[in-house]
C-alpha cells in the first residue's frame, strides 16, 4: 500500500505547492497593502498608531487546508480513471481495501503537512506582526484540520460513488467545499469575536467555557464529523469499489 | 499448477447488458501457448477479458485460470497474471523511476533487475515523464511492466492495436520469447489479425457474444476455403457447405469450413487458401448469408 500512497502523494504534490504559492502570494499582498496604510498614517499623523492585529489574515491563512484538501483531492480520483489506473490495479492484487485506506492515508498526510505548513506560517506571520501567537488560533487551525479530513473523506466517498459522472462530482465536491469553507470562516470570526483571549492563555483554556463554549462544542462538533465521515466513508467506499464494473 | 493442461478454461459463460449478450461461451486456451481472441469492435472481446479479470460480474458460467477459480480465488489468480490494455494506465506525470517504487509494493514478486533490463533494452527513459512518451514506448513500459513480476499468463486486450510494424515486430518477438518458458501463456485479444497469423498458435473467433470458432490457428486456417466460381456455378454449391458468399461481378468468392469435403464435392472447382481475417470476414457476414 506505500506504493498508492506514494503514486497520490506524487500526484498531488504539485497542485498542493501551487495552493500554497498563492495562498502566501495573496498574504503577503495584503500585508504590503497594510504596511502602506500604516506608512501612510505615520507621514499623516504626530500620534504612532498601534499595529493592531487583523484577524481576517489569520482567517485567511488557515483556510489553506481547506485549499489543499481540495485540490489534492479533485485531481488525482478523476486521473485514476482517466488513465486506467483504477481498472489497472483492479487487476492486481490489490484488494478495494486497500485501496480505499490508501486514498485515506494519502489524504491524511497530504492535510497533515498542509496543516503543520499552516501552523508554521502562523508563527511567521505573527512574529511579523509583533504579535503574541494565541491559543485560539491554534485550535481553530485544529478544527479546521479536522473539518478538512471530514470534507475531503466524504469527497473521496463521493468521488468513487460519481466517478463515471464528473459533472455531478465536482458540483456535489463544490457545494462541501463551499459549505466547510463558509462554516469555518463563520466558526472563526465567532470564535473571535466571543473569547476574549489573553496573551498568558494556556491550551486547555480553550476547552473552558470561561472563554466561550460555543468554541469547544463546535471543536467537538468538528471532531465528531471528521471520526464518522472517516469510517462511513471507508466502509462506502469499499463498498462501491467491490460492486463496480470497470 | 505444474498439472494444468489449460491456462484459462472458460465454461458456459454469459454477461447480459442492455443491447448486449455474451451468450453461453466456452473455450480454452492451453498452457504454453500464445491464443488470439479475435473479433470486430463490439463482439464481446473486451468483456470476456473483464470477466476473466473479475472486474465485472458473470451472470452465469465458470472461469479457470491456472487451474484456479477466478472469483473465489482471485487474490491468487491475479499474482500469477499481468493484464496489458490498449491505453497506458500509468498517469502522465510519473516516470519509470517512479513506477518501480509503486508496483514493487503492488506486487510481492517485482524484480527490478528484470524491468530495468526491459526498460534498457526498449531504450525508455527512466526520467522522462510518461506524458512525453510516444505510443510506441507506452506499450514497450506496459509490457515491461507486465513482465517484470514473474507473471504466468499474459492477459492483452488490443495491445498492439495502432502501433507502427516495426514496433509490433519488436512486440511479438517479446511475445515469442515470453513462451519460451513452457508455462507462460498470452491471451491476445486483436481485431488485427495479421499479427495473430505470425504468432498465435490458436485462435477463437467471436462475434455479437457467441464463440464462432475455437481450435488450433493452423488447422483453422488449413481446414476453411475459398471456392471462386461463376455465379452458375455458385448455385451448385449446397447451401449447408457456404459460411457466406461475397458476390462480384464476375461470380463469387464462397468460404467453406471444411475444404476436404469442399474439394471432393465440388471437384470441377477450385478451392483457394485462407487467411484468418477473411476467416473472419466471411464469418461475420454469415447471417447475410450473401453480400458484395
Amino acid at each position: 500500500m506505500k506504493g498508492l500512497i506514494y503514486k497520490d502523494i506524487l500526484l498531488t504534490r504539485k497542485p498542493l505547492v501551487m495552493a500554497f504559492v498563492y495562498s502566501i502570494l495573496a498574504a503577503v499582498l495584503f500585508f504590503l497593502v497594510r504596511l502602506s496604510m500604516i506608512c501612510g498614517n505615520l507621514a499623516n499623523s504626530e500620534s504612532l498608531p498601534s499595529l493592531e492585529r487583523n484577524m481576517y489574515i489569520f482567517h485567511y491563512v488557515p483556510c489553506i487546508i481547506f485549499l489543499c484538501a481540495l485540490a489534492g483531492n479533485s485531481g488525482d480520483m478523476y486521473s485514476d480513471d482517466k488513465t486506467g489506473w483504477t481498472k489497472y490495479i483492479r487487476t492486481t492484487v490489490i484488494t478495494p481495501r486497500q485501496i480505499v485506506l490508501s486514498k485515506m492515508l494519502s489524504k491524511t498526510i497530504i492535510l497533515t503537512v498542509a496543516y503543520v505548513l499552516s501552523l508554521i506560517y502562523i508563527v511567521i506571520l505573527c512574529l511579523a506582526s509583533g504579535d503574541s501567537l494565541t491559543v485560539n488560533i491554534i485550535g481553530n487551525i485544529t478544527a479546521l484540520f479536522f473539518a478538512a479530513i471530514a470534507v475531503t473523506f466524504f469527497s473521496v466517498m463521493i468521488a468513487f460513488i460519481f466517478r463515471k459522472k464528473q459533472t455531478t462530482e465536482i458540483i456535489i465536491m463544490g457545494i462541501l467545499g463551499g459549505i466547510g469553507f463558509a462554516w469555518t470562516v463563520s466558526l472563526l470570526i465567532k470564535l473571535d469575536s466571543i473569547t476574549n483571549v489573553s496573551e498568558d492563555f494556556d491550551l486547555l483554556d480553550f476547552f473552558s467555557t470561561e472563554y466561550g463554549g460555543i468554541g469547544q462544542y463546535l471543536l467537538i462538533i468538528t471532531l465528531l464529523l471528521a471520526a464518522a465521515a472517516t469510517v462511513s466513508c471507508y466502509f462506502a467506499s469499499v463498498k462501491v469499489i467491490k460492486g463496480r464494473e470497470l | 499448477m505444474m498439472d494444468i493442461k489449460n491456462a484459462i478454461e472458460i465454461r458456459d459463460l454469459t454477461k447480459k447488458y442492455d443491447g448486449f449478450t455474451l451468450d453461453n461461451i466456452s473455450f480454452d486456451v492451453p498452457r504454453g501457448s500464445i491464443m488470439g481472441f479475435i473479433g470486430q469492435n463490439g463482439a464481446g472481446k473486451t468483456t470476456t477479458l473483464k470477466l476473466m479479470l473479475n472486474l465485472i460480474r458473470k451472470d452465469s458460467g465458470s472461469i479457470k485460470v491456472l487451474g484456479l477459480d477466478s472469483v473465489d480465488d482471485e487474490r491468487k489468480v491475479k499474482s500469477q497474471i499481468s493484464a496489458v490494455f490498449d491505453e497506458l494506465p500509468f498517469h502522465d506525470q510519473i516516470n519509470a523511476n517512479q513506477l518501480s517504487v509503486i508496483l514493487s509494493d503492488v506486487f510481492d514478486s517485482w524484480d527490478n533487475k528484470v524491468y530495468y533490463n526491459y526498460i534498457d533494452r526498449f531504450a525508455l527513459p527512466r526520467k522522462k515523464r510518461f506524458g512525453e512518451f510516444s505510443k510506441g514506448m507506452k506499450m514497450k513500459l506496459q509490457i515491461a511492466a507486465a513482465l517484470s513480476h514473474g507473471a504466468k499468463l499474459l492477459i492483452m486486450d488490443e495491445a498492439t492495436t495502432g502501433l507502427d510494424p516495426v514496433v509490433r515486430n519488436e512486440i511479438l518477438d517479446i511475445f515469442l520469447e515470453y513462451l519460451q518458458d513452457e508455462e507462460n501463456s498470452i491471451l491476445l485479444s486483436s481485431h488485427i489479425t495479421t499479427d495473430l497469423e505470425k504468432i498465435a498458435d490458436c485462435v477463437t473467433f467471436i462475434d455479437k457474444g457467441k464463440i464462432l470458432l475455437s481450435g488450433g490457428k493452423d488447422e483453422t486456417v488449413e481446414s476453411h476455403g475459398i471456392i471462386k466460381c461463376r455465379k452458375n456455378e455458385y448455385k451448385d454449391i449446397d447451401k449447408e457447405d457456404i459460411i457466406s458468399a461475397r458476390l462480384t461481378d464476375f461470380g463469387a468468392e464462397v468460404m467453406v469450413s471444411n475444404r476436404v469435403k469442399a474439394a471432393a464435392k465440388y471437384s470441377g472447382l477450385t478451392i483457394d487458401n485462407t487467411t484468418l481475417e477473411e476467416i473472419m470476414l466471411f464469418y461475420v457476414r454469415r447471417e447475410k448469408g450473401e453480400w458484395k
